[in-house]
Formats: C-alpha cells, structure tokens, sequence
C-alpha cells in the first residue's frame, strides 16, 4: 500500500480520503491554561503520521484527547466511525512514561500477555502472539525478566511489543524512541514501518527528532503558538519503501527536514 | 536497645536495612582481607554478643540480684526445659497466639474494608486524618478498665482490646495505599481494556499491597502484645497470665521464662513477616536490591 499516494494532499482541512480518525474542533485548557485549540485533521487508514512540537507545547495532552484517556474540553474524535470518550478497542498505546507504565511484578512476557489474557484469547494464542511481538523488538531472550531488570530502552521496548502484540488498527506512540541508543533506534523505527507495512496498522507518533519524524511519515504534523494549534499538516513525498542511508540522503529528505525545523523553531 | 537491633538482624539482613548490611560489610573487610565468607563471620560475631549478654546476665544474678532470687542463665534453662516439658506452657502458648491471630484478622476484616473506603476518596481521607491520628494514639489499655466491666476476664477481652489498638495502621495504611495506586498504571489499565478481574488482581491489589503489608506488620506486632498484655492485665488463660500468677508468687525462674518466650514470639513473627514480605513483594524495589543482586 502506498498510503502516501491515496492521501489528498490537497485538502485545507487536513482531510485523507479514508479517515479512521476525524478530529473536529478539538481545543484543551488545563485550568485557566489554555493549550490546545482549533484543531481540525484526519489520520488516514494505514497513514504514518508524526506529531512534533515544541517541549511543553501539547503534544501528549492532543494524543490523550485523541485515545480517550482525556476528555478534551472542545471538539470531538471520532475514531472508526464512533465518537469516543473512552479509549477504543482497536487502539493501542505506547506512553511517554514507559517505566511507570509496565507493571514491575509481571515478568517481560506477564506484562505483554495481559491485555490479550482480558481480551479473552486462548492461551496458546495468546503466548504465541505476545512471544512474536516480543521477537520483532528484540526481546526473545528476556521474556521471563522484569521491568526492573531491564534497562530504559529495553522497558520502552516491551511497551512497543504490548502495543503490537494488541494487534490494533491504531498504535499511538509518545516519544516512543527517546530513551535508546541510535543503532537501537533505527532498528525500531525501521520495524515500526514493516509492521505497518504487514499488519496495515495506522500510527500516530509523537517525537522530538525531526530526521525521525521525516523519515517516518507520510504526514508530519507540526503544532505551534499558545494555545497551539496545527501549524502545517505536511505531506512528506519520499519514495517507499524508506531506507535509514538512502532516504535520508535524498536531497528531498534534507529540503523537508529543514522545513519542518524552521515550522518549529518559528514559534 | 539489644533486643530491638537483633530482630532484623537474626532474620539476615531486612529490606530497608541496607544501611546494617553495608556497616558490617566495610568492617569485615577491615579486619581480615576476605578470608572468612561475611556470613560466617555475622554468625560468629552473633554468637559472641549472646554469650557477653549470658555472662554479664549471669554475673548480675549472682551479684546484686542475688537479693531478689534473680535467676542465673543455667538455672533459667533449666526451668525451661522443664516448663517446655509440660502441656499447659505449650497449650498456654497456642492460647495466647491464637488471640492474637484471631485479633489480627478481625483488625484486618474491619480494617482493610474501612481503609478503603477512606482512601477511595480525597475529601474524606483528609477530613478522617485527625480522627485517625487521635484513634492511632489513644493508648487501648487506657481502655482496660471499661472492657473489663464489658467482657470479664474472657478471651473477647484480649480481641477487643486487639481490635481497638490494631485497627489503626490497617485502617491508615490501606487508606494511604488506595491514594499510592500509579495513576499512569491505571492509564494502562484503562487503554488495554483489562477485566475488572484483571484490574484487581494484577494492578490495583499489588500496588496496594506494599502499604498495606507495612500496616499488617504493625498490627501483628500489636496484637501479640495485646493478647499477651490482655492476659497479664485482665486475667483470662494464656502466657500473660501464667506470668502474672508466677510473679504473684514470686517465682522470678518461671517468671523469666515466660518473658523471654513472649519475646521469642516477638521475633518469630518478625521472621515470618521478613520471609513473606519477600517471598509476596520479591519485586519491590525495598526487597528487590537485595535479592537479585
Ligand atoms: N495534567 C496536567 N495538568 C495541568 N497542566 C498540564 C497537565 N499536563 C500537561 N500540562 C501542561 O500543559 C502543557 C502541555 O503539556 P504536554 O505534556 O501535552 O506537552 P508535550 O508537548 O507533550 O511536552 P513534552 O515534549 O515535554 O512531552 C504544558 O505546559 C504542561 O505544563
Ligand atoms: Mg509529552
């Protein structure tokens, strides 16, 4: 699938021709602070689409609002069809906090297996399945450690193989590279686009790093101003399938990159 | 100050203790360059400090307590071997755990419930503070005088009284641990659609449970000795009483005996709940540290 070729890119409103997500009006205040406003875009069916932004300026409130872990004060998400306000089956979460969102007395496999145990699946199934996505991020040989056993990168990896082991249509990542190394992390990223690739699954990626934001998407999202608000809904048009050295030695990934640095940094 | 330090030490060394293990460990190795393995070492060094403790006991009894028919060490074991040869100073024994533990599990049953309604909300956690904090130091025996009209010397009087005086860590504690649960981990909870069962059993309850244990702790240790002080008081069978009639008639032999066996208990529970606590928190970072290492 090239989902960047059935986009249309030429929507105002940020719209894809076959949305799986649609947020309307969407606007937050905490408090008297207000941090989100007017935002209106879609994620497209099997879309990759990154959200950057400066530190602090509403990212993971937007990606809370958007799950349904928080009710947004303005505006609606609708997700599937259905309007939420609750997080949705089919929809799967990687969060910024990944040492505090792993429970420390289930081993590596416990904590992957627990959502399918709720989920009702067979016990062969189920270990099968949580056994897999553990393999695809690396972590086949430390399925009975702990969290705590595990070093920072490693927790925020059995977080991603929960997430991909939920077998969503929609995965939602925090920051979900932050804490490894660069080798590990291309490693992950590269992942990230074969299992969207296999499993057709949507993702919605939240990050600090502009060449991974680029690298990876189809559409970045920039947020900015306060209250922010969608800066840009860019359209990244690199070939698929991307390729860590030479997607990134396009002169079209460097024209990109810089445009989105100075969306940033023009806040 | 002795009997106080050789409990966490007689069961190794405690979660939270580390400071005790990481003052013996410099000190072994200061006085002989790692011949002797640190366990034998602690042992031995145990042993040295009880045999100083039985001289200096022994030489008290034969000096000043002589007067008062203090007993030495020999004779005291002697007088153990033959009291621990008798059913009554076992049955009397069972009598005496037996209110405790039933004591501990109506503070428990009443407790835990109670706790949780007070930490469910913030409000009332915070307006029941006070309360609490006057409920947890009101000295229960002050309230020995009345029970005793309410119950007699009966067994109901030691559960009462272990009750009243035992509720109050359970109650603080479960309360607290309902405020501790990871907003975060409920987060999860919530985006992955866990079961209420699920909900229950793998993340609410072992989040709980490290404070909760703390308040079990307390509350064991409380109702030893209030069964054990029930008895002595109040007059209803069990080793308080078997020490208050030997004191009565002035036999200090079996007097001590019995004192020492109810701080024996003391430490026996200690034990179990140092072995618990790792056997059900292995994976809390205050147990952890020391047990994977
Ligand atoms: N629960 C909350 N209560 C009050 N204010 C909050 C809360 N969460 C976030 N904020 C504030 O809202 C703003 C946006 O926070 P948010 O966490 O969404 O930013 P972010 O873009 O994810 O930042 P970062 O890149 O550092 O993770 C911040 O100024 C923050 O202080
Ligand atoms: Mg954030």
């Amino acid at each position: 699938m090239k989902t960047q070729t059935t986009l249309d890119k030429g929507q105002p409103d940020g719209g894809a021709s076959d949305p799986i997500m649609r947020i309307r009006g969407l606007g937050h205040s905490y408090g008297e602070r207000r941090v989100l406003e007017g935002l209106d875009f879609e994620v497209g069916r099997g879309e990759l689409m990154c959200v950057v932004g400066p530190s602090g300026v509403g990212k993971t409130t937007l990606l809370e609002c958007l799950t349904g872990l928080r009710r947004p004060g303005e505006g609606e998400v609708v997700f599937d069809g259905q309007r939420i306000d609750a997080p949705p089956r089919g929809l799967a979460i990687v969060f910024q906090d990944y040492s505090r969102s792993l429970m420390p007395w289930l081993s590596v496999l416990g904590n992957v297996v627990l959502p399918l145990r709720s989920a009702g699946l067979a016990k062969a199934e189920r270990e099968r399945t949580a056994l897999e996505a553990l393999a695809e991020v690396g972590l086949s040989d430390f399925t009975g450690h702990y969290p705590w056993q595990l070093s920072g990168g490693m927790q925020q990896r059995v977080a991603i193989a929960r997430a991909l082991a939920y077998r969503p249509a929609v995965v939602v990542m925090d920051e979900p590279f932050a804490s490894v190394d660069a080798q590990t992390r291309a490693d992950l990223e590269d992942l990230l686009l074969r299992v969207r690739e296999h499993l057709g699954i949507t993702v919605l990626l939240v990050t600090h790093d502009i060449d991974e934001a680029v690298y990876l998407s189809d559409r970045v999202l920039a947020l900015g101003g306060k209250p922010a608000g969608i800066r840009e809904l860019l359209t990244v048009d690199l070939p698929a399938p991307r390729e860590q050295v030479s997607t990134k030695a396009l002169p079209r990934f460097a024209e990109l990159r810089s445009q989105v640095y100075r969306l940033i940094r023009d806040v | 100050m002795t009997g106080a330090k050789t409990g966490p030490d007689v069961t190794g060394t405690g979660p939270g203790r580390a400071g005790t293990g990481a003052r013996t460990a410099p000190a072994a190795a200061g006085t002989e360059p790692g011949a002797v393995p640190t366990g034998v070492r602690r042992l031995v060094n145990r042993l040295l400090a009880i045999l100083v403790a039985l001289v200096v006991w022994h030489l008290f009894a034969l000096g000043p307590g002589a007067s008062s028919d203090f007993p030495t060490p020999p004779e005291s074991f002697r007088t153990a071997v033959d009291l621990a040869g008798t059913g009554a100073y076992w049955s009397n024994i069972a009598t005496s755990v037996e209110t405790a533990l039933l004591g501990l599990g109506l503070a428990v049953l009443v407790g835990v419930p109670v706790g949780l309604l007070i930490g469910a909300d913030e409000r009332v956690r915070r307006s029941t503070q006070l309360l609490l904090d006057f409920g947890r130091t009101v000295p229960a025996i002050a309230l020995l005088p009345l029970l005793l009209l309410l119950f007699g010397a009966t067994r109901d009087l030691g559960l009462v009284l272990i009750l009243v005086s035992a509720v109050w860590p359970v109650v603080i504690q479960t309360s607290y641990a309902v405020g501790e649960i990871s907003p975060q981990l409920r987060r999860v909870g919530r985006a992955y659609h866990l079961t209420r069962w699920h909900l229950l059993r793998h993340l609410i309850a072992p989040s709980m449970f490290p404070f909760v244990f703390v308040g079990l702790r307390i509350a064991a240790t409380l109702s030893l000795l209030m069964a054990i002080s029930s008895e002595f008081l109040g007059g209803s069978d069990g080793l308080g009483y078997v020490l208050l009639q030997a004191m009565q008639i002035n036999d200090t032999g079996r007097a001590f005996v019995y004192s020492f066996t109810a701080a024996f208990l003391g430490l026996l529970l200690n034990l179990v709940f140092v072995l618990l606590q790792r056997r059900v928190l292995w994976w809390h970072p205050s147990v952890r540290k020391g047990g994977t290492a």
